[in-house]
């Protein structure tokens, strides 16, 4: 065995728009190694990360892998990103060639059946046999593509890299798939990949890696083995304070006896079938399940975002049908989408015009739009939710997921809505952010609102929610409370009673 | 004076050395970018919420061949005529608007679509003729461009429209809206906004907009001809897109196309003047739409995101 690291980081220094990133990094893997790279958003986890793909220029200090420089171009590394890199319309297999480039033929003609049955060899190595070579990227799920991504990393290590970096895989994915992403990494851990695993949660990393490096504001403040440290430990290292886990308020429970908020019988749509549920005044209740369980379809369709096709929905004791999202904003209801890229934000906006977006009339008055009020609310909200940095006329796009997630939670927030529904509110956030969301969640039930949180952190849910609904395959299959609402009974009703059954023989 | 010569996008006047930078040279430079300026203003709405319509320059056209038939071949009154003309400009942008936010089809093919329809509309309105606006009502007409010493009416026809499209979108709620369904229209929608009835509304105002500007032009030359609006679509939009580089940096404002247009019109006189031949004008144009965008997206775009 090779006893130099895998990769050596030596004193590294990145300054980006006058902002000292990454002061001082010393980092090592080894061959065979899963290790973690932990650290709240901000703390410069995706520099550090960009600066190993060649993206970022280093700026002092020095990178090697497997003894020899780091060189653009040269693939020493593979890499899984965030966001997977995957073309939506090109097929499994195109997907998987674009890194190593297309086989061809006599005539310079692709080779597809060659080039489907590689990419078919590679998936099942990995454990996915069942992912079609030939299917549109757009048509598999996310723990599919994830798998996708990671076969095409693992072919460009074939070329010779033996270090993968993978850069939050398991931020989309139910908890229920993560343990089969861990066997895929664990299988290749085996045959002597060396691997930087950047993840948010403690958790997971405590199950799968060997050793643990945490980052703060751009300095490593630690490299702990796993078997020598503990979650808490870890934690308080990314937080460099002790973590105060979020406590569910006292004398929330029983509010049901009052009137309900938002009632739902019947309620079907293309993929969920027959949901009925009661949500009361000041009440914070927690929705899961499985990838395509079909918790977001119920979401948009109390939203008015996708279209109900049968079933009645009472909002205040009144029947309302909303066909339009413009229709639930006017009777009180917001909602936090789960793609926050996506459809959730005005990425090339201002932090405070997203914010303020969701109701501008308050700031015309007299024929025009008065800019000093908007700025006061704006300052306001950003320090309600202590947003950093706290400059709200700041492009959205410029800062981290946890502060635009707070933004984007201030926008409805600042309407008072009757009814708050939370799409995965805690994706891509850090520890400390996410505790501002779910304490801002519980506020708001306080003050009287009714709070739907889409999930699969069911830590986090027993944290926080009064209820927990669970969904499987378009339904509601559990409704756990008080006592039973725990994250081992939630992951449990989640899986189904299958699990539960093999569990006890 | 009624001005009779035919307007074109970018100045063709040619000046002798001697004339140089006088007033009255400025003037008239500038005074025959005010079509195209309002033209363009109409081109810049659809953009902001996000839609091209590259059919703006022929509503423009076939606007004014409305106008000049309905008065000069059907007895209407001006007024009466006018009015039929922004209607029907700004049912044509509605129009746009409503195919392509129906059927989420790419609105720069359907407003192409709808550009090749409505020249062949305007060729069968003309069949080949121009349509010359005489009488009373020619009078008129060129007395709504007259000029009154150097402040031209035109001038206050633009700096009028340009006002109030500058508030509609810097100060008030609706122009906010527009930017945001620019943004991202799924966004917006799942904000709660009307993305498609918003951007129905820019299609329409652009509509409006490009029936102005065909009355001025009509006003100007008190004559209509199918062939009138070509020569307008392609430096108003290169003038949007040039316009989007100034003032507020990688958006479409409103102070943007009109510096861009006017910049662009003395410039290119004043080469004229020293004695460049005409193709300059197109090199020029093109070459400075394609610096200016690649010098932007190389400062600003880089980096910052």
């Amino acid at each position: 065995m090779n006893q130099n690291p895998l990769l050596s980081v030596v004193d590294l220094h990145k300054t980006l728009i006058g902002n000292h990133i990454l002061q001082g990094i010393n980092l090592t893997v080894a061959q065979a190694e899963i290790h973690a790279l932990m650290g709240g958003n901000g703390a410069g986890k995706s520099t550090l990360i960009k600066c190993l793909s060649g993206y970022w220029s280093i700026d002092k200090g020095s990178i090697k892998v497997n003894g020899a420089a780091l060189q653009l171009g040269a693939k020493q590394i593979a890499f899984v990103q965030q966001d997977l890199g995957l073309i939506q319309s090109l097929s499994v297999a195109e997907n998987i060639s674009l890194g190593v480039g297309y086989q061809t033929g006599s005539f310079g003609n692709i080779r597809w059946r060659e080039m489907n049955a590689a990419a078919a060899d590679l998936l099942a190595g990995l454990g996915h046999s069942g992912i079609d070579p030939r299917a549109e990227i757009g048509r598999l799920n996310l723990v599919q593509r994830t798998a996708v991504a990671i076969a095409r990393a693992t072919q460009g290590l074939k070329v010779g890299a033996k270090l993968l970096v993978l850069d939050e895989p398991t931020a989309a994915l139910p908890s229920t798939e993560i343990g089969a992403l861990f066997e895929t990494l664990e299988r290749l851990r085996a045959t002597g990949i060396g691997m930087i695993y950047v993840s948010h949660h403690p958790s997971e990393v405590f199950r799968l890696c060997d050793r643990i490096s945490v980052l703060r504001e751009g300095k490593l403040i630690a490299t702990k083995n796993t078997k020598e440290t503990s979650e808490a430990q870890i934690v308080e290292l990314m937080l460099g304070r002790t973590l105060q886990k979020t406590v569910k308020t006292p004398g929330q429970k029983g509010q049901q006896t009052a009137a309900p908020v938002l009632s739902l019988t019947g309620v079907c749509g293309q993929k969920i079938k027959d949901i009925t549920l009661t949500i009361g005044k000041g009440e914070v209740v927690g929705l899961t399940g499985l990838q395509g369980s079909g918790c977001t379809e119920l979401a948009e369709i109390i939203f008015g975002a996708q279209s109900c096709e049968a079933g009645k929905m009472v909002l205040d004791g009144q029947p309302v049908v909303f066909a339009h999202p413009a229709e639930a904003v006017a009777a009180g209801v917001g909602m936090v989408t789960e793609d926050r890229h996506g459809n959730g934000s005005f990425a090339e906006a201002s932090l405070g015009e997203n914010i303020t977006a969701t109701d501008l009339r308050r700031f015309f008055r007299n024929g025009w739009m008065t800019g000093t009020a908007e700025a006061a609310e704006v300052d306001g909200l950003v320090a309600d939710f202590k947003v950093q940095p706290p400059h709200g006329q700041r492009r959205f796009s410029s800062f981290s997921g946890g502060n635009q997630q707070k933004a984007i939670l201030a926008k409805w927030m600042r309407l008072n809505p009757r009814l708050l529904i939370c799409d995965q509110p805690d994706i891509g956030v850090d520890i400390g952010s996410k505790n501002v969301i779910y304490a801002a969640l519980r506020d708001a039930a306080a003050k009287g609102a009714a709070v739907i949180v889409i999930s699969n952190q069911h830590d986090d849910l027993e944290a926080i929610c009064d209820r927990v609904l669970v969904m499987r395959a378009g339904r509601i299959v559990a409704e756990l409370s008080g006592a039973d609402a725990t994250e081992h009974k939630i992951s449990l009703a989640t899986i189904g009673t299958q699990v539960q059954v093999k569990e006890l023989t | 004076m009624c001005c009779s010569q035919p307007l074109s996008p970018i100045s063709s006047q040619r000046w002798i050395p001697d004339q140089f930078a006088t007033l009255a040279n400025l003037h008239t430079t500038v005074s025959s970018q005010y079509v195209l300026a309002i033209l363009a203003i109409g081109v810049l709405l659809p953009p902001i919420a996000g839609e091209f319509d590259v059919s703006l320059a022929m509503v423009f056209t076939t606007t004014m061949l409305i106008v000049a038939k309905l008065v000069a071949d059907f007895g209407w009154s001006l007024p009466g005529g006018a009015a039929v003309g922004l209607l029907v400009a700004t049912l044509l942008g509605c129009t746009t608007g409503i195919i392509v936010t129906l059927t989420r089809a790419s609105s720069l093919i359907v407003s192409l679509g709808m550009m090749i329809l409505l020249r062949g509309a305007s060729e069968a309105l003309t069949e080949g003729r121009s349509i010359i606006v005489g009488g009373n009502a020619g009078e008129v007409l060129c007395g709504l461009s007259n000029d009154v010493a150097y402040g031209a009416l035109p001038f206050v026809y633009l700096c009028a429209i340009a006002l109030i499209v500058w508030y509609v979108t810097e100060m008030t709620p609706l122009g906010r809206k527009w930017y945001a369904v620019g943004g991202s229209a799924e966004s917006a929608r799942l904000l709660g906004l009307p993305s498609d009835r918003l951007k129905i509304g820019a299609f329409a105002a652009g509509g409006l907009l490009a029936g102005l500007a065909a009355l001025l032009q009509l006003s100007a030359s008190s004559a209509a001809t199918s062939s009138i609006g070509a020569g307008f679509l392609l430096s108003a939009i290169a003038s949007v897109f040039l316009g989007a580089i100034a003032f507020r940096i990688g958006t479409f404002n409103v102070l943007g196309p009109l510096t861009a247009i006017f910049a662009l019109a003395v410039s290119i006189t004043g080469i004229g003047m020293l004695g460049a031949p005409n193709w300059i004008d197109g090199v020029f144009y093109g070459s400075a739409l394609i610096v200016s965008v690649a010098a932007v997206q190389y400062f600003w775009g880089r980096g910052t995101t």
